[in-house]
């Protein structure tokens, strides 16, 4: 039983913060209580060794709907993520959100999240997949705009949302699809009865696309640097270690499906594109929040990769640690916009050295270049090896590439952060202390890297050749960064051309959304006219040439309502006539 | 004797209204609560055993030559959860009138609780003249409500309510004369037995179609729906869109169950009519400026899925309509209800002026956020779980064209989230809000129906699980 209470602890802190007098801190330290539960709740789910089950909800026409919960490593690791990530994120909620009036609604919000969250990643049927899957949309929605004074925020989120109800339509359709070619709901029979056929193809697009709208990958993926318009701690948990990863986890779900549906090949193509766009973006983007917002998209694409070339565990694995270096990186960036008071990473004046702030920043940096010893070496250069192993010379290019754009982009990004001699203002405890802890998980979670692969029943397949390659091409992305933005290269005939321009302006999609979102809304505006102009008109004309009732009536308009009751009396006398004459 | 309580006591609620006016509010509201209290006890009475009508009451009225015009009441699942509704809804539509309407109260409250006890006829009635008699009550009273409380452009709408929807009502009665010349009878249950000859059926179902499309409303025959709605006071939309724009489709069903052939032909027929509605509905929300209108033609929207339920034809099908029915009902009556207090609160509708509502008013704004987010179909909410039916039964019935109205749902959140971003969210200094007290009641209890339902579907579905059953 103990399996279908993992959401539990936090649905209750949500109604705590509901019903929650004042002092609002207090709910914060809750939720981290309740984080620190649940993980216990995942162990010992795990250590029960139980299959899960599922429980009769409701019947409609012989159709059961359960909610039931799934207990595989799968569900277990996303689980164990939002569990552990949710407690630092709480914890640092209380130090960072102080300023803010509307804090209860704030904590209600993010574990609305968090349970909805856990209870995608248990279920073992799609309708409960999919009804916590919109609780999580609805959850991100309102934790994006929950400063809903700002313009930016709104328009954020409703760009966010909207994004993602378009994933919804299509997961919803995939849902029902499957339904249709296999009789049920529930996921591990789908799985089991898998084959490649027209049915089962179009509901794997279907599902790839939802997967992409909460992943944000192209051509899904440009609302989550808008979506940086949210709190930081919200950005660190959902739009970085667990809510973005909700598309991959589906993904991950569904591969065995995908790939006797012959889609791998999409997931590929999907992430080779979003990991060279969200490279580029990166380079060339200015808000501390956003850089990391690209690096998110791009890291989301390596395991998406990943999972397209059958590397599932390698994938998983990138995962979990991107989770952890980026809740590191995100957390670390709200401490550093509180001392900085910008957001704009060429005007932070911080001072490089021993300090804390600096050494986890670094640490968090240096994981996602994917540099050894960290956690991000091991998993990313599971992943090249996965691909060299291909021996398809383009993916390699690709992938080479990116490896050296993503330490680039992350060390301009640092290296412009910490470039000056600034002061050091006092930073809450409750912000600071997630940071060492965090950082140490980044050291030393490659020790893990035996034990994650014999848990899934795999071996960790490294080779010494793809360890030194990507580590000489990290170095050359980091070298290069360091040349520009600490010796201070002249790269302005790059920064100026049209081609860092094309980055900057997103590569355009932007403005195509936006152009689509403006027609869709013009072609509203066109038809609110003919609503009124053309199709009222002709229907009040045809029903007042087709009607008698309409013509007698008209002689009525008199205000009177006694007149009309009296017609009203009139007419029914007349149709009690009628009918005695006409039987 | 149960289900006449629900025209009994909205009744004599209406003639002590009326009769002792310094209590009138007083007297609606107790009837109203009785009438919800005899909802309530009534659901230990009805066996959701049972597939065929219950509760029945039936006593000889009329000797027409030869046609026996009966009081005849019953209900079966697809009914009783109206009944229910109506009961509950006209607690809210009292509550609501308490705070708006200050003019003339005896009256108005008498035709209040008078339409009340109609449309609750509507849905018990299982005689045809006794069917259209209080269909035609609930039209008047609809009516004199408009355009004796309604807003500056009352006469217009009203007339031109009556107009559509007393030609629907024509062809209503042509239809009822039809059935009765063919079938010798006007009970439903009798009629029920008997089968009509084809091409009968056609002509039956094309009638219905007329009467009942205007109604519902369904796309091009909607646009009473807006003016009305835009004119009308707040109680008389929470009736018009909660419960009125059922009893079209709630006739379709009844009506409609007695031509089986001519319905399973004019399936597809009546399936792409729905999803035109329901695009439409949504484009056309899409660039509405007046917070009433918006939600009016989101009703119209909504009523979209109910046809696509009703095309199914199947009990899959038809549980998701009727639960689309209880929902809409429920979400629709909530967000007029909001607008009715916000437009009492600022004196506009018009959406770029609301900007910024929910500083101002932070209660009404959050109830309006998450009334939004039941009615664009979020899950724990009964939108959710309806619409959820109605695609699944879709899917099973007309196959990938089903993407048409899943593309509706995105439209539908494309308005809702513009909703909340214009008129909801924000900052406006220049907004000036009204000193009157909100109660929050009403909103609450809609709320609550919504989410019970919504995360309890059962409680519904056992009700209505055994009339559909084919």
């Amino acid at each position: 039983m103990i399996e279908y209470l993992i959401p539990a602890p936090f649905l209750l802190v949500m109604i705590a913060a509901l019903l929650w007098p004042r002092r609002s801190e207090y709910v914060g330290y809750l939720g981290a209580a309740a984080g620190l539960v649940t993980l216990a709740l995942v162990y010992l789910t795990w250590r029960s060794g139980t299959p899960g089950g599922e429980l009769e909800w409701f019947a409609v026409a012989g159709t059961m709907f359960t909610w039931s919960v799934m207990v595989d490593q799968l569900s277990l690791l996303l689980a164990g993520i939002v569990a552990g990530i949710g407690t630092f994120i709480f914890l640092y909620s209380v130090g960072y959100m102080d300023a803010s009036e509307e804090l209860r609604r704030y904590y209600a919000e993010l574990a609305l999240f968090a349970t909805s969250m856990l209870a995608v990643v248990m279920s073992a049927n799609l309708f409960q997949l999919f009804f916590a899957w919109e609780l999580v949309g609805v959850s991100s929605y309102l934790l994006i705009g929950y400063w809903h004074d700002r313009k930016t925020a709104i328009a954020a989120a409703r760009k966010a949302f909207i994004t993602i109800i378009i994933g919804d339509a299509f997961l919803l359709a995939g849902i029902f699809l499957l339904w249709k070619g296999y009789g049920t709901f529930a996921i591990a029979p789908i799985l089991e009865a898998a084959r490649a056929d027209t049915i089962t193809t179009i509901a794997g697009l279907f599902i790839i696309i939802g997967a992409i709208s909460k992943s944000a990958q192209f051509p899904l993926h440009a609302w989550l640097p808008d979506a940086m318009e949210g709190p930081t701690p919200v950005s660190a948990f959902l739009h970085s270690a667990t809510m973005v990863k909700a598309g991959l986890f589906l993904v991950a779900r569904f591969l065995p499906l995908l790939a006797i549906a012959g889609l791998s090949p999409v997931l590929i193509i999907i992430a080779v594109i979003t990991i060279i766009i969200s490279a580029c973006m990166a380079l060339v983007e200015n808000d501390i929040k956003r850089v990391l917002a690209y690096s998110t998209m791009n890291q989301l694409a390596f395991i998406l990769l990943a999972f397209g070339l059958g590397a599932t565990v390698a994938g998983l694995y990138h995962l979990l640690n991107h989770s952890v270096f980026k809740a590191l990186l995100f957390m670390a960036a709200g401490v550093i916009i509180h001392l900085a008071g910008t957001q704009d990473i060429r005007q932070m004046e911080l001072k490089l050295g021993w300090n804390v702030l600096a050494v986890t920043t670094a640490i968090g940096a240096l994981a996602l270049a994917g540099l050894p010893p960290l956690s991000g070496f091991f998993s990313k250069d599971a992943i090249f090896e996965q691909i060299l192993h291909t021996g398809n010379a383009a993916l390699i290019l690709v992938f080479s590439i990116a490896i050296i754009m993503s330490a680039a982009y992350i060390s301009r990004w640092y290296l412009l952060i910490f470039r000056r001699n600034g002061s050091v203002a006092h930073v809450h405890w409750q912000m600071r202390a997630p940071l060492p802890i965090l950082a140490a998980l980044v050291v030393f979670g490659g020790l893990i890297t035996g034990m994650f692969y014999s848990w899934w029943d795999s071996s960790a397949s490294a080779s010494l050749f793809a360890g030194v390659l990507s580590t000489i091409l990290a170095l050359a992305g980091f070298g290069i960064a360091y040349a520009i933005y600490w010796r201070g290269m002249d790269i302005n005939w790059l920064s100026r051309s049209s081609m860092a321009e094309f980055f900057r302006q997103r590569f355009l999609l932007d403005d195509l959304g936006s152009a689509l979102a403006s027609a869709v809304q013009g072609i509203g505006k066109a038809m609110v006219w003919v609503d009124t102009h053309i199709v009222d008109r002709t229907v009040v004309g045809v029903g007042h040439m087709l009607s008698a009732v309409g013509a007698l009536l008209r002689r009525f308009i008199s205000g009177h309502p006694t007149n009309y009751l009296f017609a009203f009396v009139i007419g029914f006398i007349i149709i009690i006539i009628t009918l005695r004459f006409v039987l | 004797m149960m289900l006449s309580l629900f025209l009994i006591i909205p009744l004599l609620g209406a003639i002590a209204a009326y009769a002792v006016p310094r209590m009138s509010r007083h007297i609606a509201l107790a009837a109203a609560m009785a009438m919800a209290a005899v909802g309530l006890l009534s659901l230990s009475l009805f066996d959701t055993g049972i597939k065929t009508l219950q509760l029945i009451e039936k006593i000889p009225w009329l000797d027409l030559g030869g046609f026996t015009v009966s009081y005849h009441l019953g209900v079966d699942g697809i009914s009783y959860p109206m009944v229910l509704l109506t009961a509950f809804l006209a607690v809210v539509a009292v509550l609501v009138s308490r705070r708006e309407v200050h003019t003339r109260e005896a009256p108005y409250y008498a035709i209040l609780l008078g339409d009340v006890a109609a449309i609750a006829g509507v849905f018990m009635a299982q005689d045809l003249v006794m069917f259209f008699v209080f269909w035609e009550a609930v039209l008047v009273l609809t009516f004199l409500l408009i355009l004796l409380w309604g807003g500056e452009n009352r006469k217009y709408a009203s007339m031109k309510f009556l107009i559509f929807t007393g030609l629907g009502s024509a062809f209503l009665l042509i239809a009822i004369i039809m059935l009765a010349v063919y079938g010798k009878s006007v009970d439903l249950v009798t009629l029920a037995g008997t089968t009509l000859p084809l091409e009968a059926q056609y002509a039956f179902l094309a009638l219905l179609v007329l009467a009942f499309f205007i109604k519902m409303p369904i796309v091009p025959f909607h646009t009473w729906l807006p003016d009305a709605h835009v004119q009308a006071p707040t109680a008389g939309s929470i009736l018009l869109a909660g419960v009125m724009l059922k009893m079209g489709a709630y006739g379709l069903l009844r009506l409609g169950s007695l031509v089986p052939d001519a319905i399973a032909a004019a399936s597809p027929f009546l399936f792409w009519m729905g999803v035109i509605t329901i695009i439409y509905g949504a484009w056309v929300c899409l660039a509405q400026d007046n917070l009433k209108r918006l939600i009016a033609y989101s009703s119209v929207n909504h009523m979209g899925f109910v046809l696509v339920g009703i095309a199914t034809g199947s009990a899959l099908g038809i549980t998701g309509v009727v639960f689309e029915m209880v929902s809409h009902g429920i979400l629709a009556a909530l967000l007029f209800a909001l607008a009715g207090v916000v437009h009492q609160q600022t004196g506009t509708f018009d959406l770029g002026s609301l900007h910024g509502l929910i500083r101002k008013m932070p209660k009404v704004g959050w109830f309006m956020v998450v009334a939004s987010f039941g009615a664009l179909g979020l899950p724990s909410m009964t939108g959710f779980i309806a619409e959820f039916i109605i695609i699944f039964a879709s899917f099973q019935e007309f196959g990938m064209f089903t993407l048409v109205p899943l593309a509706g749902m995105i439209l539908a959140g494309g308005y809702f989230l513009r909703l909340l971003a214009k008129a909801v969210f924000g900052r406006n200094d220049r907004l000036a809000i009204g000193e009157q007290r909100v109660s929050m009641l009403p909103f609450g209890l809609l709320l609550a129906a919504s989410f019970l339902l919504g995360l309890l579907p059962f409680l519904l579905i056992d009700i209505i699980r055994a009339s559909v059953l084919t």
